[in-house]
């Protein structure tokens, strides 16, 4: 009599941790399918990423990037684009960005031309980011694109001023004097050649994707410009204003080689650009 | 060994196989998945790779232009020189391993050609493009070449 | 020889073995199905078609010479026949030219019409043409 009540018990203890097994087995399941669908996920967003830029790369213009997703995280190193640290791709354009930023992201590309284009330069920052600006011309608030939210310095998360500037642990801090950036809150200085380019470039990225950016873009333009001085040594003999724009080329004189190329043209010989 | 007892260690065996075939069940799926997201990246790369014969051709290295208007052929003056500039890192982070080459006439210019140093094979494809020869002004129809290497 | 528990055991293996087998081989042969190389042979198709359309061919530019063929210059369909079908070398896949004159003629050359078409190149009230690249 005992030894079959005790054997009800051991049955029902069997059954229970049986059943604890099985039901911790497809909760372990559960969890792995759900990170598996995440990881399809963020694929997906890195790759609808990578098309976005390429296309914005052929033709200036302003799109919203990431509405459609759910929530993701943006890293960039330069190198690759990483979406919520998990699927990544190999950027192969130049990308002005926060090095991490959470989406939905605006997404606004510009030709650089030095006068010849150069590239195509993407910037990216988070759709409800808001701007200050102080001491800029009208020239340079013309050029922004409208939908760029800009506010009252209380407001703003990116203060930008032409001049002086003080850190500010709560926003980020960009001033511009004379031929230098500087991010005030981490302290670091770059030079740059006054192109309103890499102004957009700093508002838009952290120190190091701007100054990794900036490298791309110079090394671009000055393969370029050997390139151009190359083409014009090939026809050096048959017209005069060759050697002059390869002098313009070598300077960077901007003026100078509009009008030179555009003689060129006139006089009925073959143009550098 | 007694009755009641043979029943139970059959029956917990019994578990034991159904979680492991589970177990095998789930661990099948799990690679089967990882391996559909390798192969959806795999695919995008390849789409990409083939997409460089559209935007090889375009880039502002090669691409013939007047006063800024573009033609829509490749300037072989400009191909020439780029065979000259293309070895820095810029070219390099955004070709990668690859040769790309441009055959028109009797010409055969490599304008660029990043080889990986123990390459097991080589990925090609071609593309016919137009030409335009500043020299004697003519456009002509040659072949864009671009390998990858693997 | 064998106890029924046992021959019960022994079958529930031989179905872990059958199941760890076929997924194995449905892992070596997963691959995603169907290159989808549409795109790309689209590209080329446009590549192809508009290095036809720009090339200069005897002395004169491939628009003259298509003009002057679809207003019945023999010599001249002969000379634009012998070009593109040239040019063809160029593409690894079998391709085709198709080019429809504003009176009705019709020019082929190639041996693939039925595959991807490049967008069409025209010259108003004269004539109208596009590459066709079939897959390998």
């Amino acid at each position: 009599m005992e030894k079959r009540g005790q054997g009800i018990q051991f049955n029902w203890i069997f059954v229970i941790v049986a059943g604890a097994l099985f039901l911790i087995f497809f909760a372990f399941f559960s969890v792995r399918y759900i990170d598996l669908e995440q990881s399809k996920e963020n694929g997906k967003i890195v790759r609808a990423l990578d098309s976005s830029i390429l296309g914005a790369k052929g033709i200036s213009q302003y799109k919203v990037f990431g509405e459609d997703f759910s929530d993701f995280v943006l890293e960039y190193n330069c190198e690759r684009l990483y979406i919520n640290e998990d699927q990544f791709i190999e950027s192969s354009s130049i990308i002005f960005v926060e090095d991490k930023s959470e989406g939905p992201f605006s997404m606004w590309s510009q030709d650089y031309e030095k006068p010849y284009l150069v590239d195509t330069v993407v910037y990216l920052w988070n759709f409800d980011l808001k701007f200050y600006f102080s001491g800029v011309s009208e020239e340079f608030m013309d050029e922004i694109p409208n939908e760029l939210k800009i506010t009252s310095e209380g407001n703003a998360d990116v203060l930008v001023y032409f001049g002086g500037a003080e850190p500010n642990p709560n926003k980020k801090v960009i001033a511009f004097n004379g031929n230098q950036i500087w991010y005030v809150n981490e302290d670091k200085y770059f030079n740059y050649n006054g192109d309103n380019v890499f102004v957009y470039g700093a508002m838009f990225s952290s120190p190091d994707v701007f100054e990794c950016s900036k490298n791309y873009l110079e090394e671009r333009k000055n393969s370029l410009k050997e390139l151009y001085i190359k083409k014009a040594q090939y026809f050096g003999s048959k017209c005069a204003e060759y050697g002059q724009i390869i002098g313009a080329l070598r300077d960077d004189n901007i003026n100078s080689i509009i009008s030179l190329n555009e003689a060129l043209d006139n006089h009925g010989c073959e143009v550098i650009y | 060994m007694k009755k009641g007892q043979l029943q139970i260690q059959e029956t917990g065996f019994v578990i034991f196989i159904v979680v492991v075939i589970l177990l095998i069940g789930f661990v099948l799926f799990y690679q089967f998945q990882i391996r559909s997201i390798e192969n959806l990246n795999e695919k995008y790369q390849e789409d990409k790779f083939e997409d460089m014969i559209s935007f090889v051709p375009s880039m502002p290295e090669l691409s013939y232009s007047v006063r800024g208007d573009q033609k829509g052929s490749i300037d072989f003056y400009k191909a020439r020189a780029f065979a000259d500039v293309s070895d820095n890192e810029y070219y390099k982070n955004l070709f990668g391993y690859k040769k790309i080459t441009l055959k028109v006439s009797a010409d055969t210019l490599v304008l660029y050609d990043n080889k990986l140093s123990s390459y097991t094979g080589i990925r090609k494809i071609t593309s016919p493009v137009s030409v335009y020869n500043a020299w004697d002004e003519k456009y002509y129809v040659g072949v864009l070449e671009v390998e990858r290497y693997v | 020889m064998f106890k029924k528990g046992q021959i019960e055991t022994f079958g529930l293996v031989i179905i872990v073995l059958l199941v760890v087998f076929i997924g194995l081989f449905a892992l070596l042969f997963s691959r995603s199905g169907g290159d989808d190389r549409n795109v790309y042979l689209n590209n080329k198709a446009y590549n192809f078609a508009n290095a036809l359309a720009k090339a200069d061919v005897s002395g004169t530019n491939f628009g003259d010479l298509a003009t002057s063929c679809c207003l019945g210059e023999e010599v001249d369909c002969n000379t634009l026949r012998n070009f593109v079908s040239g040019n063809m070398n160029f593409v690894d896949e079998d391709s085709g030219f198709v080019m429809e004159c504003s009176g009705g003629e019709e020019i082929r050359v190639g041996d693939c019409f039925l595959g991807i078409n490049s967008e069409s190149f025209r010259r108003s009230g004269k004539f109208e043409f596009y590459v066709v690249i079939c897959e390998k």
